[in-house]
C-alpha cells in the first residue's frame, strides 16, 4: 500500500498535469496563446489592408477628369514645315461648361459670367434655363486667366473641361495646305481632312518651306496689287523628288478663323482650280514633236499665214508672219507654229503624250482639293490645234508644275507630294528620253534670253521658262480684256531642281508694263521676283553668267 | 534548441506582418508619387507645347521681317553679296612661333 501513499489518484494526476507546470502541459498552454495572439494580429493586420485599400476604389474626381482628357481626347499630329517649324499644333486649354439643374441663382450666375466673357447675356440665359439638359457649354477655349477668374468667383454648378484647341501659328502662310479643323477638333478640309482620314503619328512634316513658302507669298501678293489682279497663286517643286516646296494661292484665309473669311477665299487654285493654261503649253507641244517625230530645233515651220480650219483660224497675237523654226516658235510663242507642229504626230499619240505628261488625270495629292482635268470628248483637229496652244483643256496649276518638272528634270515623272519623307526612296517613270529633256532646257532658255519671257531672269540665278497669257471664258465666248497670265519656269537653267508655276488672274495692264496686261509683263517679272528671293534660301550658290546653256540661241533671229 | 527556434519564430512572426504592411504603405506612397509625377509630366507637356506655339508665332517670317527692319542695319540677302561658298575661304596663315 505504500504505492497508494505516493501516487495519487489517476484521475488526480491527470488534473494535476494540467495545472501544474510539467513540460508538456506548458508547452501545449504556449502554443493555444500564440494562437490566439496570431489570429488576433492577423485579423487587425487584415482588416487594416481592407481599410487601406477600400477607399482607393472611391474616385478622385480631379485625377479622373486629367486622365480621361489624356486618354479619350483625339489628340491632332503636330505640323511641322521641313525644317521643324511648327505650323500647326494642339494646345491645351480649358473650357466652360455648365449643369443647369445645379445652378441655384440662374441671373446672378448669367451675369456675373457675361461680365467676364465675350458672350451675350441672353445666350447663356436660353442655355442655362433649359431644364431637359444636364450639360451645357458655355464657353469653349478660355485663356487661362479667364479660367482663373470664373474658378475663384466659385460658382455652383460650373466647371471646366480641358480641351485641346488647333492653333495655327503662321497665321494664312500655309491656309490651303493645311485647310482647317472645326471646333471639335474634326479635319474639315486640307491636310487636316486627309490626316483624318489617314491616321498618322504624333507628328507629320510638310515638304513646304517657311521662310520660302513666306518668300513666295509676299512676292505674289505684291504682284497681285500691283496688276490689281483677282487672284494668284504660285506652286515651287522640287524636280528631283516632286517636294512642293511652296505652294500659295490667293487671297488666302487665317486657318485659326476660317469661317470669317468668304468661300472664294477657301479655294485652292494652286491644286483645285483647273484653267485653260495658254502658251505655256507649247513646251509641251514642242518636247511631244522633239520625243514623239524626232524633229530637231532648227525646223522651219510657215506661220506667215493663219491657220485655217474649218470656219476656225488660229492667229498669232505677235505675229512674226515669216517662217519660223521651232526654237522661234517656242520663243516668240506662235499659235500657228504650235499648231503646225502638233499635226506632226497622230491624234492618238498627242493624247498618250499629254496623258503621259499627268495633264488628263487628276493629280493625286495628300490634300482632297485637286481638281480634275476638262479635257474634250474627241481629239478631233480642231481640238488638237488650239490644244497646241492652250486652249480647250483646262489643267491645275499643280499639274503643270509637275510636267513642268518632268520636261527639265531628265524626263522623269515624279508624283508630287507634300509630305517630307527623306527616308522614302522615290520611284519616277521615264516619259521623255534624257536628250528631249536637255533639249528642252536649251529651248526654254532661249525663251527668256531672246524671246517672250526675258522680263522673268534673274542674273545669278538663270531662269529658263515660257509665258503663257488665256483669255477667260464669259458667257459670250473668250473675253479679250480679261485674262489668267502664267509663267512655267526652272531654275537654275544650267541643272535645274526647282520649277515653278505662277498664275494670275486677271491682271491689269499699268504704266510699268506699258500697257501689257500678258504674261511677259506680269507673270514674268513676278517670277524673276520669286526666283531670286527664294533661290538663296534653298541654299543654291549663284551661278556664273556664262555657265548658262546658250545653245539653240543663233537659230532665233531677233527683229 | 527548439526553445530557442519558437522564441526566435515568437517574434519573427508579428514582425513579418509588420515589414509587409510598411512595405506595403511606401509602394503606396511611391505609387502616389508617380501618379502625380505623370500628372506633370503630362502638364509640362502642355507647357511645352503652348510654349512652342507661342515661339512659332514669335518667329513668323513676317514679324522678324518688321523687326529687322526696325532694329537691325541688315538687308536681305543678294546673289552679288553671295561670293563665296565656305569652302572657297582660305585657310588662315598660322604664324611659326619661334622656338
Amino acid at each position: 500500500m505504500i504505492g497508494q501513499d505516493c501516487l495519487p489518484h489517476p484521475r488526480e494526476r491527470i488534473r494535476r498535469n494540467i495545472l501544474s507546470a510539467t513540460p508538456q502541459a506548458s508547452a501545449a498552454r504556449r502554443l493555444l496563446f500564440l494562437m490566439i495572439g496570431f489570429v488576433f494580429v492577423c485579423g487587425v493586420i487584415g482588416a487594416r489592408m481592407l481599410d487601406i485599400t477600400a477607399p482607393s476604389y472611391q474616385v478622385n474626381p480631379i485625377a479622373t477628369a486629367q486622365a480621361s482628357f489624356t486618354a479619350d481626347e483625339h489628340k491632332r499630329p503636330t505640323i511641322t514645315d521641313r525644317n521643324g517649324n511648327i505650323v500647326a499644333i494642339d494646345i491645351a486649354t480649358a473650357s466652360l461648361f455648365a449643369d443647369p439643374a445645379k445652378i441655384s441663382d440662374t441671373d446672378n450666375t448669367v451675369r456675373k459670367l457675361a461680365d467676364l466673357l465675350p458672350v451675350d447675356e441672353s445666350v447663356i440665359k436660353d442655355k442655362l434655363q433649359n431644364p431637359n439638359k444636364r450639360f451645357v457649354w458655355i464657353a469653349r477655349y478660355l485663356t487661362p486667366k479667364q479660367q482663373a477668374v470664373i474658378h475663384n468667383l466659385g460658382l455652383p454648378g460650373v466647371g471646366f473641361k480641358q480641351e485641346y484647341r488647333r492653333i495655327y501659328p503662321q497665321g494664312e502662310l500655309f491656309s490651303h495646305i493645311l485647310g482647317y479643323a472645326n471646333i471639335d477638333n474634326k479635319g474639315l478640309a486640307g491636310l487636316e481632312k486627309f490626316l483624318d482620314q489617314n491616321p498618322n503619328d504624333d507628328s507629320v512634316a510638310l515638304s513646304l518651306d517657311l521662310q520660302a513658302q513666306h518668300a513666295v507669298r509676299e512676292e505674289l501678293s505684291i504682284s497681285m496689287q500691283e496688276f490689281d489682279a483677282r487672284g494668284a497663286t504660285a506652286t515651287l517643286l522640287d524636280i528631283r523628288n516632286g517636294e512642293v516646296v511652296a505652294m500659295v494661292s490667293l487671297p488666302d484665309f487665317d486657318p485659326n478663323h476660317p469661317m470669317q473669311s468668304p468661300p472664294r477665299n477657301r479655294f485652292n487654285q494652286a491644286t483645285l482650280g483647273v484653267y485653260e493654261p495658254g502658251s505655256v503649253v507649247k513646251s509641251f507641244t514642242v518636247a511631244m514633236v522633239i520625243e514623239n517625230a524626232g524633229l530637231k530645233p532648227d525646223m522651219v515651220f510657215d506661220a506667215s499665214e493663219p491657220m485655217r480650219i474649218g470656219k476656225f483660224s488660229v492667229q498669232d497675237f505677235h505675229p512674226q508672219a515669216r517662217p519660223l523654226n521651232i526654237a522661234e516658235i517656242l520663243a516668240h510663242s506662235s499659235n500657228i507654229g504650235a499648231a503646225k507642229l502638233a499635226f506632226q504626230v497622230e491624234e492618238q499619240e498627242h493624247k498618250q503624250f499629254w496623258k503621259r505628261l499627268g495633264l488628263l488625270d487628276a493629280v493625286g495629292l495628300e490634300i482632297p482639293e485637286t481638281g480634275k482635268p476638262i479635257t474634250p470628248k474627241k481629239w478631233g483637229e480642231l481640238e488638237r490645234a488650239t490644244i497646241s496652244y492652250g486652249y480647250g483643256v483646262s489643267v491645275s496649276p499643280l499639274q503643270l508644275a509637275s510636267a513642268t518638272a518632268t520636261l527639265v528634270n531628265g524626263g522623269i515623272r515624279i508624283a508630287p507630294t507634300i509630305l517630307h519623307q527623306p527616308h522614302v526612296r522615290v520611284e519616277g517613270e521615264r516619259v521623255l528620253s534624257k536628250e528631249t529633256s536637255d533639249t528642252m532646257r536649251a529651248l526654254l532658255r532661249q525663251v527668256v534670253l531672246l524671246g517672250t519671257g526675258k522680263n522673268a531672269d534673274v542674273p545669278a540665278y538663270p531662269v529658263l521658262g515660257k509665258t503663257g497669257t488665256a483669255e477667260k471664258v464669259t458667257a459670250n465666248g473668250y473675253d479679250k480684256n480679261r485674262r489668267r497670265t502664267f509663267f512655267l519656269s526652272a531654275f537654275p537653267a544650267q541643272q535645274p531642281q526647282y520649277a515653278l508655276i505662277v498664275m494670275l488672274d486677271e491682271p491689269k495692264a499699268n504704266p510699268s508694263t506699258f500697257g501689257y496686261a500678258t504674261a511677259g509683263w506680269t507673270a514674268a517679272p513676278l517670277t524673276s521676283r520669286i526666283v531670286k528671293r527664294v533661290a538663296p534660301l534653298l541654299g543654291l550658290h549663284p551661278a556664273e553668267t556664262h555657265t548658262s546653256p546658250e545653245r539653240y540661241a543663233h537659230l532665233i533671229a531677233q527683229p | 534548441m527548439i526553445r530557442y527556434i519558437i522564441i526566435a519564430a515568437a517574434i519573427a512572426v508579428p514582425l513579418a506582418p509588420l515589414a509587409v504592411y510598411s512595405i506595403k504603405y511606401d509602394a503606396k506612397s511611391l505609387r502616389g508619387d508617380i501618379t502625380q509625377l505623370e500628372q506633370e509630366i503630362e502638364q509640362e507637356k502642355i507647357n511645352i507645347d503652348i510654349l512652342k506655339a507661342e515661339w512659332a508665332f514669335l518667329t513668323q517670317p513676317k514679324r522678324l521681317e518688321k523687326l529687322a527692319d526696325k532694329m537691325l542695319n541688315l538687308e536681305p540677302i543678294q546673289p552679288e553679296t553671295m561670293r563665296f561658298q565656305v569652302q572657297d575661304l582660305p585657310f588662315r596663315k598660322i604664324k611659326e612661333s619661334s622656338k
